[in-house]
């Protein structure tokens, strides 16, 4: 945990200690031991019977532990209202207006991209070497587009586009063919002034937003465009 | 947000996303509200804290790093809230004090029925508890929280768990001695 609680003991943790097995029944009642553990309690109760009496009196415990917790009722609607209130209040998290923040989704981009690049078989490996300074110029560009575009309310720009803006306008899942290359990728996105804002999702799947809203028909048209787009769009879905 | 996994949504609260903000308060927050009640004993102050745990994820979740579960997470900012609460109620009302720290000994007509019942006698005891002990129970019994778990919620070695569990059921034997239910153990 990135914050983690303060230390704390009380005089009895250091008093005198249960015996190793003994000290397992608690966990052993609620059923959240590890499989070893478990086994170990199980051989031991087997055999000792003041074991078997505590663990009776564990459960005891237990039940009334359930049942104190369990007669607390749902705090009041005020909580959520006053909770909600106050971070509608609040500017965005800062790990959603720091630069640093984003890095997840460029990490996950670049792992999307290890994936894609170990995919490849030694063939169309040769051939990525073979283009390789323009894949990384283009990566590059749009690594700085990206970077340049984190601040609230900012546009997502395609590197190869300019004036390629994007704010709002209407959105597609998109999953790309694992040979697809940087350049026909920026090149589709241009030609449809659409951007990447998130992903991968599940299934590699990346939401590509359009400057421009569209109706329904423009939809179909942009969704028929992607499919068309062989070799490197692998899928198409709606967004919503 | 149905069907999202915790670090989906995690990821989405990073980013400023409201509604993954509502999802994880909706599945969350009457067990932390619970725990922090068993830890106070004041539901009106239960609720201030918890809001304040909430408000912390809204502001923070860019720091959470997945190593731990989410609702050990939340526990462990709430544990610490709850005792911050519980510090500032004993500087402020000494002579009202806490719970655990003057139990009652006047037993009106009603205690006295209840003591009769060896159920209500074991609740009455868990509640005179010391925080760090109902803590702990809370936890193990009804947060079903492993012994990891429970070590970086108390922010204590897993040992010091083990130890710190073993005596709390001590005590609660005891008390319900003191109380005339005898257990058999100690």
């Amino acid at each position: 945990m990135a914050m983690s609680p303060t230390m704390s003991t009380t005089q009895d943790d250091h008093g005198d200690a249960p015996e190793p097995i003994e000290a397992l029944l608690p966990w052993y009642a609620a059923g959240t031991l590890n499989a070893a553990d478990t086994a170990a309690v199980e051989k031991a109760l087997a055999a000792d019977a003041g074991l078997r009496a505590q663990l009776a009196l564990i459960r005891e415990d237990q039940a009334e532990a359930i049942h104190a917790a369990e007669s607390i009722t749902a705090p009041s609607a005020r909580m959520a209202r006053t909770l909600f209130a106050a971070i509608d209040a609040e500017p965005l998290p800062a790990s959603a207006r720091q630069p640093l923040r984003q890095a997840p989704w460029l990490e996950r981009f670049g792992a999307w991209l290890g994936v894609w690049l170990g995919a490849l078989t030694p063939r169309n490996l040769a051939f990525a070497a073979l283009s390789a300074a323009a894949l990384i110029a283009l990566q590059a560009g749009i690594v700085a587009a990206l970077m340049a575009a984190r601040s609230p309310g900012a546009t997502y720009e395609v590197a190869s586009g300019p004036g390629a803006t994007v704010a709002g306008g209407s959105a597609l899942l998109v999953a790309f063919e694992p040979t697809a290359r940087l350049d026909q990728i920026t090149a589709l996105l241009t030609e449809l002034n659409a951007s990447i804002v998130e992903g991968p999702r599940a299934g590699g799947l990346f939401r590509l937003r359009f400057a421009e809203p569209g109706d329904s028909a423009i939809m179909a048209s942009r969704q028929a465009r992607l499919n068309n787009a062989k070799g490197v769009v692998r899928l198409v879905a709606p967004a919503n | 947000m149905v069907g999202m996994s915790e670090a989906d949504l995690v990821e989405r609260l990073a980013a400023g996303d409201k509604a993954a903000m509502r999802a994880i308060f909706n599945a969350h927050h009457l067990r932390v509200f619970r725990f922090v009640v068993r830890l106070i004993g004041r539901e009106d102050i239960a609720e201030d804290v918890v809001t304040e745990v909430f408000l912390d994820l809204w502001r923070q979740a860019g720091q959470f790093e997945q190593r731990s579960s989410l609702s050990t997470w939340l526990l462990a900012i709430a544990r610490n809230k709850a005792y911050s609460a519980l510090r500032r109620r004993r500087e402020e009302q000494l002579d009202e004090g806490v719970a655990e720290a003057i139990p009652d000994h006047d037993d009106t007509p009603d205690v006295h029925a209840q003591k009769i019942n060896k159920a209500a006698i074991l609740r009455r005891c868990l509640d005179t508890l010391s925080p760090e002990h109902r803590a702990v129970m809370d936890l193990v019994y009804y947060q079903e929280e492993p012994i990891e778990a429970v070590s970086r919620i108390l922010g204590i070695p897993e040992n010091t768990v083990k130890t710190r569990m073993f005596h709390a059921r001590k005590r609660l034997s005891e008390l319900c001695q003191a109380a005339g239910l005898d257990r058999g153990w100690p």
